[in-house]
């Protein structure tokens, strides 16, 4: 079965250093390994979890803030989270786009 | 005013966050639904009880008595603990490397430097405004190393400092720079006294306050005065860039220009207001504005800034007419009348100094 094509975008800003970084990853350009793992990754996702932690107060200070929008297909998915928010099986997502990271 | 807060939230959303200002949760609590209206009055509850504790204490305060929570402890001492996450985001499983009193260095940099940092940032406190701790009660300083793997940042948790050591390629470790760890206490300071909401303007003052006293942190562990003292925050931080930093008050926007970092984007006046979703509305970015009025102040009275400068801003933080979610202008009217309260009445170098200040950034005060 063909794969909808995917597109990620992660802008992670705040932080100490204020530093907002932007990653994209289009599995168009991904080696077909990675596009499959991309996919899996996304398919674990939980809209209604993450649309309520999305709704929690950033706590303390200096914390990152994540937004991720995920374009699969026909559909547009978006979400904001503050760092205390996220869930631990969302932070290798996280970690793997901000390999692909590029400067503001 | 109506608000209809239960459009578009999902069931399962929490209705009341503590980020709202005290009017939407007076809304909240008079016309939303049964479950919206008890955790919006819990909230308020909440903070007005410790609004009246602020209160009372401006007024003991007013009439030359000591705050009531000063009462409660000694003071002088921190009781310091450094806690190793040994590369974990988890400090519940982090072990205590050093206690308060453990004299000889564990040899840990990173320790080492949380331990002594957070001892020069208690003792700026004490010395400087007899300030015992961040509560002033004598709350016990935690500070956590090792956070993460190749973690680019530090942070105040709400009741913790927070330091990663850098990935080594664009930050390096978090605790190698002393303003870096007055900073993130400060923000248990102004959790204590003003609680700045972190979001837009109030975020932005937030940020101000402990670059702010992070620096003054520095400057007194230095004996520097305001024209000897770099204002950089976050010097040596990024790697292999000596001489770059991450924020100047004296300068801002131009503390770094890097080939993976970018430039530094800090606005210095109010034409220049950065409008952004990103960072809890930019406030990294706009605390440029209030850092740049605390420099000039400083730089006018001369000196050293922690003596009328900091002592200022220190009064201000504290002062209940310093709401939640102060503009920058409303920050700004309160350092004038803390000024006159410290005995600098409009005329005075002083007074004029920081009047002038926030002018000069686009806050001129009538």
């Amino acid at each position: 079965m063909a794969e909808d094509p995917v597109r990620v975008d992660l802008v992670r800003s705040g932080g100490f250093a204020g530093i907002t970084v932007h990653a994209r990853v289009d599995s168009a350009t991904l080696p077909v390994g990675e596009a499959g793992e991309l996919a899996a990754f996304l398919d674990r996702l939980d809209p209604a979890d993450l649309a309520e932690r999305a709704t929690r107060p950033t706590r303390g200070a200096d914390r990152f803030q994540y937004d991720l929008t995920i374009q699969r297909g026909e559909s547009r998915y978006h979400v904001s989270l503050p760092e205390n928010a996220v869930p631990p099986d969302l932070r290798p997502l996280l970690t793997w786009l901000l390999r692909h990271a590029t400067p503001p | 005013m109506r608000i209809n807060v239960t459009t578009d939230v999902p069931a399962k959303r929490c209705p009341v966050s503590c980020i709202l200002p005290p009017d939407i949760l007076e809304q909240i609590a008079r016309h939303g639904d049964e479950q919206q209206r008890a955790a919006a009055l819990r909230t308020l509850a909440r903070d007005h009880s410790l609004r009246s504790i602020r209160a009372q204490n401006a007024i003991l305060r007013a009439q030359g008595g000591k705050p009531l929570a000063a009462h409660l402890a000694e003071g002088g001492t921190p009781v310091r603990t450094i806690f190793d996450c040994a590369t974990t985001e988890d400090p519940a499983r982090a072990r205590i490397v050093r206690n308060e009193g453990d004299e000889n260095p564990t040899g840990d940099v990173a320790v080492d430097e949380a331990y002594d940092g957070l001892g020069a940032t208690y003792a700026f406190y004490w010395e400087t405004f007899q300030r015992n701790s961040i509560d002033d009660e004598g709350l016990p300083l935690k500070g956590y190393v090792h956070y993460g793997e190749g973690y680019d940042n530090a942070f105040w948790d709400g009741q913790e400092m927070v330091f990663g050591d850098g990935d080594g390629t664009l930050f390096n470790r978090f605790t190698i720079s002393l303003d870096v760890i007055g900073h993130e206490l400060t923000h248990g300071v102004t959790e204590d006294e003003a609680q700045l909401v972190y979001f837009r303007q109030s975020g932005a003052l937030n940020e101000s306050v402990s670059d702010v006293f992070g620096s003054l942190v520095k400057q007194y562990a230095l004996g520097q005065t305001a024209d000897t003292a770099d204002w950089l925050i976050g010097a040596g931080l990024i790697a292999n860039a000596p001489d770059q930093a991450l924020r100047s008050m004296k300068a801002p926007g131009t503390a770094y220009d890097h080939p993976l970092l970018g430039k530094d984007q800090q606005p210095a006046h109010m034409d220049d207001y950065v409008q952004t979703v990103t960072d809890n509305g930019g406030v990294h970015l706009n605390s440029g504005i209030p850092n740049h009025a605390f420099y000039l102040a400083a730089a006018k009275i001369g000196g050293k800034a922690w003596e009328k400068a900091g002592r200022i801003w220190y009064e201000t933080l504290r002062d209940p007419r310093l709401t939640p979610t102060a503009s920058f202008r409303t920050f700004a009217r309160v350092t004038l009348r803390a000024a006159q309260r410290l005995g600098y009445d409009a005329g005075s170098l002083e007074y004029e100094a920081v009047k002038e200040a926030w002018a000069e950034v686009g806050l001129a005060i009538a």
